[in-house]
């Protein structure tokens, strides 16, 4: 079978990351290592140059970080990533429409900064506005909970959002220690869950929102994204 | 299909961590990935329980195969697409002392994913269990000769 690539040269991608190094029972996180890289590796392939962004800025804390995993590698040792890495801005420094798709990674730290950086909320209230991508997965979704669009409706109000379910939360030992179950926070904004079982790969597309469930899910939740961002950019140049 | 296997050899004799193992009770002592196991019977095949890890919520666990004083397989519900199978042995040293060799393996449909997700947290604990219980079982040996 023949690999489908979408290409989208001279464009950016940007990857949202928590920047919350501790969990309240202690536990170390950060963002998911393979979620940063795998997505990284799809949209660099597509053609798209990647900025990255934190919370707080600076350099942001790492979760599973798997040495063997030659994406992560590759990513770790990508001079240009390194250098962005090490000082990443913050949301109110960037322009939500330079970006063709803005992705947001996981990491269980997700669910506690990134729905209180509220110039996150409008970077990606105005990314979508614009008529960009906005796609996240895993702990990601967390950011989408207090974006609200200007018609003042939540972003996910109405729409078909994959995220870490609770059967899920549960089985890697989280339950108790995540301070919501984001599937339902989600839920309780109007979001249409779209869950798959446990741990498998599952992506779920509405219009210009894209979300994955899982760190399974991530590589297919950018190339969905990537998809997305090509056809919403051919529908325009048709126009 | 995600697998790991780690080995290290202890001192004590094979009955002494048949022992441990069968001590259901006991093995938070040298399984940071236990904080409670409860078992419904004896410790041999076909007996099924509750294994509770640290923090975690009770899942259920069940043993396929246990030889007095060689070792066990057993099972780990993590959720309904993907299990923990647990296949440990040990086996009497020609000096003196015994090798324990504890394999870790996911199973189900996710096993893949999730080990690719997970796994590096399985693969770390793995080999401290397996010290943590050879180091137990000197220790038990040490107080039962003291």
């Amino acid at each position: 079978m023949t690999e489908r690539r979408t290409l989208i040269v001279n464009r950016r991608a940007l990857i949202v990351m928590t920047s919350q190094h501790t969990m309240p029972n202690g536990r170390e996180t950060g963002v998911y290592a393979s979620e940063l890289a795998e997505a990284w590796e799809v949209f660099t392939t597509a053609g798209l140059r990647v900025d990255l962004v934190s919370v707080r800025g600076g350099r942001p804390p790492m979760e599973a970080v798997n040495p063997d995993d030659p994406t992560q590698r590759a990513f770790l040792s990508d001079p240009e990533m390194v250098a962005k890495l090490t000082d990443t801005p913050t949301a109110d420094q960037l322009d939500p429409a330079a970006y063709e798709i803005v992705f947001v990674a996981g990491g269980h730290g997700a669910a506690i900064d990134l729905p209180e950086d509220e110039a996150l909320a409008a970077l990606l209230a105005g990314a979508y506005t614009a008529g960009r991508v906005v796609a996240a997965v895993c702990h990601g979704p967390a950011a989408l909970l207090n974006v609200v669009l200007p018609n003042g409706s939540y972003l996910v109000a109405g729409r078909r959002v994959a995220a870490f379910t609770n059967a899920e939360e549960r089985a890697v030992g989280m339950a108790s220690v995540v301070p919501y179950f984001l599937a339902e926070e989600l839920s309780e904004r109007g979001a249409v869950l779209n869950q798959a079982p446990p741990f498998l790969p599952h992506v779920a597309v509405d219009g210009r929102l894209v979300t994955g469930q899982n760190p399974a899910s991530a590589r297919q939740v950018a190339a969905a994204a990537v998809d997305v961002a090509a056809n919403t950019a051919a529908a325009a140049n048709a126009n | 299909m995600w697998s790991f296997e780690y080995s290290v050899e202890t001192t004590a004799a094979p009955s002494t961590v048949w022992r441990l193992y069968r001590d259901v009770g006991g093995w938070p002592s040298w399984n940071g990935g236990v904080e409670r196991l409860e078992l419904a019977g004896e410790f041999e095949a076909g007996a099924t329980g509750k294994l509770t890890p640290p923090g975690g919520e009770p899942m259920a666990f069940s043993i396929l195969a246990a030889t007095e004083n060689a070792g066990y397989v057993s099972v780990t519900t993590i959720a309904e697409t993907v299990s923990l199978r647990a296949t440990n042995t040990i086996v009497r040293l020609p000096g003196g002392g015994t090798r324990i060799t504890h394999r870790a393996e996911l199973v189900g449909p996710a096993a893949e994913y999730f080990g690719q997700s997970f796994g590096p947290t399985l693969r770390a604990a793995v080999p401290k269990g397996a010290q943590a219980l050879a180091a137990r079982a000197a220790e038990v040996e040490r107080e039962a000769a003291s």
